[in-house]
């Protein structure tokens, strides 16, 4: 298990293996490009069997380049978004193979699951 | 001692000024970890940015926790079975780039041991009270509910 994050929290509990990634979000679209780059080159290098995110931008990139090279892709949206699905995830929601909500609503039985959630 | 924390990523100064406003009038020890915000605290202990193990240290010793409406925090709450008292970011005062913690906390609120505080003069009303610890077993269920689905698909893709 290898975790790509843009920050390094400790306090999380995640073990040693924490990879940097690059911030992007909607404030400074510029920089999605080289973190796609970026993205591409970190899934090249790992080669892992399945990606998993909970978003948001920088998640979803590292998920697209999965989706290109043929890695499993899973999202599961932050359970912060209860109301709707976050911007990052209803954009996943189309490519990714396994797309959940932590939100019995939000879930659709087709392309959104529902499995249950953090808290 | 009552924890305050704004999470790691955004300031949250409307927060730390209402905790430190009150602080005074609550009679126990205040710690508040800040974030990146500019207004320093006088009448409570406070610091920019804990390390991990400190955090928990806190946390784990805390009485009641104070906090933005931060699933981590929450659920860190959960886990150490403490009261903890959300009071969510607003995008219109500029603490956050959309109001979903408006949405978490409309989800949240009710649930045993979670508190929601709309302002300071609900945070005073609720430091006062009596307030059961966050986490229960139909939680721990979804949670697992979460994983179980989650270890299928995984299997079958192996």
């Amino acid at each position: 298990m290898i975790y790509a994050s843009t920050v390094f929290e400790p306090r999380s509990g995640l073990p040693e293996r924490q990879l940097p990634l690059r911030d992007v979000n909607r404030n400074a679209p510029w920089q999605a490009l080289p973190a796609f780059w970026e993205a591409l080159a970190l899934v090249r290098r790992i080669r892992p069997a399945v990606i998993v995110s909970t978003g948001a931008g920088p998640g979803l990139l590292v998920l697209v380049a999965g989706r290109l090279l043929g890695v499993h892709t899973v999202w599961i949206d932050s359970v912060a978004n209860a109301e709707r699905l976050s911007m990052s995830g209803w954009l996943a929601r189309r490519f990714v193979e396994l797309h959940c909500s932590q939100w019995e609503h939000l879930a659709d039985g087709a392309r959104t699951k529902f499995f249950g959630r953090m808290l | 001692m009552i924890l305050v924390t704004v999470g790691t990523q955004l300031p949250f100064d409307r927060l730390v000024g209402a905790m430190d406003a009150l602080a005074p009038s609550l009679g126990v020890p205040i710690f508040a970890q800040i974030g990146h915000g500019g207004l320093a605290p006088r009448n409570m202990d406070w610091a920019p940015m804990l390390s991990g193990e400190e955090f928990l240290r806190r946390f784990a010793g805390a009485t009641t926790v104070v906090a933005h409406a931060g699933i981590g925090t929450v659920l860190m709450a959960q886990r150490w079975r403490k009261p903890i008292v959300l009071v969510p970011r607003r995008s219109g005062r500029g603490e956050h780039r959309n109001d979903h913690q408006l949405a978490t906390c409309a989800e949240l609120r009710g649930r045993r041991g979670i508190y929601v505080a709309d302002g300071i003069d609900d945070l005073a009303v609720l430091l006062k009270q009596t307030l059961l610890p966050a986490g229960d077993d139909a939680e721990l269920d979804q949670r697992l509910g979460l994983v179980e689905g989650l270890r299928r698909q995984l299997h079958r893709w192996s």
